[in-house]
């Protein structure tokens, strides 16, 4: 999962995410993105852009659940 | 002494301060970052975590979350009462300072059903209605199969100096404000400062000979010019005196103003708090 705050300053930025990812896949400028988002600092926009959510990849080797 | 409104949001605050000395408004600024007292969960009691995080990063996942805490500073005990408290006595609800709660308590619980899924904040039950995450699209865990996580949250307010995740503020920062620039004539002559004005032309311009800044220029445009560009020596950036500007952003737990407030209450409880010792000391 990626991190919930910027590590730098402390913002929340995870909320702005899904609509990020999903935005910069349509293939939009992450920049502009990112400018439209709010998040202004160079602090914040690297840990958005440098953000690599492997969360997906991983889920595929949790231990099979055979409690009740 | 008057203090100018520049910006005002709810969670962000922009002050043009004129005549205060920077010692005050630097202690302001710390108290923000550190004094300031929010909500935060503070432990948490895992019944089920079938998921591929580990308690201790579920836990700290959920300490990071943001949570309304603008009602709370009023209804909840202060941090130095709660410090003490035995966890058995937070489950069964004993832990109280003079009437009022130390902790609130937020449920969590969740399970994939058979498909992928992602627990995001609005999936959080809070015992009270005032403390809430403050987004609701937060994710934070991600579930496959029949995969389940239970657990309980315990939120207590807290101090910045103690933990981060106490911290109210993001951004708190004071600032000098550029008035003009000041130039050694010994150490640049006048055709050194044309060079310099023709090289930097975004934050300089030539004015009955002289060198001096344009309009709207900034003190980075013009370290950067006098560092990086035309490496001018004998340049130097004059402030206004006094005047300062004063800026605050939050996480979005409490509004900026409130922010302001409660660091203030923070310093004058601290000097309170030296005055009585040293009364106490001089008898």
């Amino acid at each position: 999962m990626i991190p919930i705050r910027c590590y730098t300053c402390g913002k929340p930025l995870i909320q702005y995410y899904d609509e990020f990812k999903k935005r910069v896949e349509a293939g939009e400028d992450p920049a502009k993105v990112l400018d439209d988002l709010g998040i202004e600092r160079y602090c914040c926009r690297r840990t958005m852009l440098a953000a690599v959510d492997i969360s997906k990849e991983i889920i595929k080797f949790s231990t099979k659940v055979y409690r009740w | 002494m008057p203090i100018q409104m520049l910006e005002e949001t709810p969670i962000s605050i922009k002050l043009l301060v004129k005549g205060y000395p920077l010692a005050v408004l630097n202690a302001i600024r710390r108290a923000a970052l550190e004094l300031c007292p929010k909500m935060a969960i503070d432990f948490v009691i895992v019944e089920r975590n079938d998921s591929t995080l580990f308690n201790e990063v579920l836990a700290h996942r959920l300490a990071m979350i943001p949570l309304t805490s603008d009602e709370a500073l009023d209804h909840y005990a202060p941090p130095e009462a709660c410090a003490e408290c035995d966890c058995r006595k937070v489950e069964t609800g004993e832990c109280t300072y003079e009437g009022k709660p130390c902790y609130a308590t937020l449920y969590l619980d969740a399970s994939a059903d058979g498909k992928y899924k992602i627990v995001y904040t609005k999936d959080i039950i809070s015992s009270d209605e005032s403390i809430k995450p403050v987004y609701d699209n937060i994710p934070i865990v991600p579930l496959i199969g029949n995969q389940k996580v239970k657990l309980t949250a315990y939120a207590r307010l807290g101090r910045g100096r103690e933990h981060a995740k106490w911290m109210p503020a993001t951004v708190a920062v004071v600032k000098p404000v550029l008035k003009d620039i000041s130039v050694k004539e010994t150490l640049c002559n006048e055709e050194c400062q044309r060079e310099c004005a023709e090289k930097c032309k975004e934050a300089f311009t030539m004015k009955d000979g002289k060198l001096t800044i344009k309009d709207g220029t900034t003190l980075s445009m013009v370290m950067y010019c006098i560092e990086y560009v035309c490496e001018g020596k004998g340049i130097r950036p004059v402030f206004e005196e006094d005047t300062y500007i004063f800026e605050l952003e939050t996480d979005g737990s409490l509004s900026a103003r409130r922010t302001l407030k409660e660091s203030a209450r923070a310093i004058v409880q601290k000097l309170e708090a030296l005055k009585r010792k040293l009364e106490e000391k001089a008898g």
